[in-house]
């Protein structure tokens, strides 16, 4: 699939904060929802057992782990950051990889799933994120305890598939 | 130092990183790795291929590497055969990890660092663990142990 590299008025277009009120100065609450986007296909396949693949939550680069808060956004503009986030990052995506990077679905979980030591922190506004977008911070430097909090997430994630309207086009 | 431990040998010429870049040094790798445990060093191979460089999840992880190639391939080879074949995954950091999944709560994960050190951590019913060990070419007691207790429950 191939996307022009030049600035696009499509670009982003059903996500900007000037259309959408913040609601970051809300607390999160446990039960909120809160969505992982996959942007990388084999995440989505399920596991021989059932279940979801942990690697979806393994925390990078600054072991952080990027989520959007879905409290105050419609269908359309929850999708739309993720249609957004996945633009983003083919456009920035090396030769052959366009084909395997886009956005495939979204995993959602609750916010009481993130537990001590990890907290939530709102990451949005120029510099930061986009709306809504919130930050997983505070993972412990070992890997194993990483691979462990992962694989916490993903037992209590549920895939949402993407609907067919909001899938990426190469006029997007 | 780890790589003049008598346990390991010199890697043979195949799995050094081309000079050339532009040359995914999973090419190389390829053609060495099929002397233990064919279809798990083809999906590796297949993973490796698909993750050659930087970026490749679209959240910036590391590009997997010969080094990262050649300790997953020698992790492989000092599995027993009686544990089912793991899952192959790539990791962020551009290692290889192993997972074995039974289903909800059953699940052992072992990510294998290039610096010849395992970090493993299993859920195991209501108990979950995690740690690290070096690795000398022998799986460590406590990820085999790991293991038992996922085949057991």
């Amino acid at each position: 699939m191939e996307f022009s590299r030049s600035p696009s008025k499509a670009f982003c277009k059903d996500f900007t904060a000037s259309e959408v009120p913040s609601v970051a100065h809300i607390p999160i609450g446990p039960e909120e929802t809160l969505s992982r986007f996959i942007l990388k296909g084999k995440w989505k396949k399920p596991l021989p057992a059932g279940g979801i693949r942990y690697e979806a939550f393994l925390p990078y680069s600054r072991v952080e782990l990027s989520v959007t808060r879905v409290r105050g956004l419609s269908d359309k503009r929850l999708w739309g950051a993720g249609r957004c986030a996945a633009i983003k990052r083919i456009r920035g995506a090396k030769p052959g990889q366009t084909e395997t990077i886009g956005l495939y679905g979204r995993f959602d979980f609750n916010a009481s799933s993130i537990t001590a030591p990890l907290r939530l922190e709102t990451s949005e506004g120029p510099g930061k994120g986009p709306l809504n977008h919130v930050n997983v911070i505070d993972y412990p430097p070992e890997k194993s305890a990483q691979v462990k909090l992962a694989q916490l997430l993903a037992e209590t994630a549920t895939l949402v598939e993407l609907p067919a309207e909001y899938a990426i086009t190469p006029q997007d | 130092m780890l790589a003049s431990h008598p346990a390991f040998f010199t890697a043979p010429p195949a799995y050094i990183r081309p000079a050339n870049p532009d040359v995914p040094a999973v090419q190389a790798i390829a053609v060495a790795a099929s002397d233990v445990h064919p279809q798990l060093l083809a999906e590796m191979v297949e993973e490796a291929m698909d993750c050659a460089s930087d970026g490749w999840d679209g959240y910036g992880a590391k590009a997997i590497g010969a080094d990262a190639f050649e300790v997953a391939r020698r992790f492989v080879r000092a599995l027993p055969s009686h544990f089912p074949r793991p899952r192959v995954v790539t990791d962020p950091d551009g290692w290889f990890a192993f997972e074995w999944n039974r289903g909800k709560r059953k699940s052992v994960v072992v990510a294998v660092d290039p610096a010849y050190r395992l970090h493993f951590s299993g859920l195991l019913g209501t108990a979950e663990m995690d740690g690290s060990e070096p690795f000398f070419g022998i799986l460590p007691e406590s990820v085999e142990g790991l293991l038992q207790r996922l085949y057991r429950l």
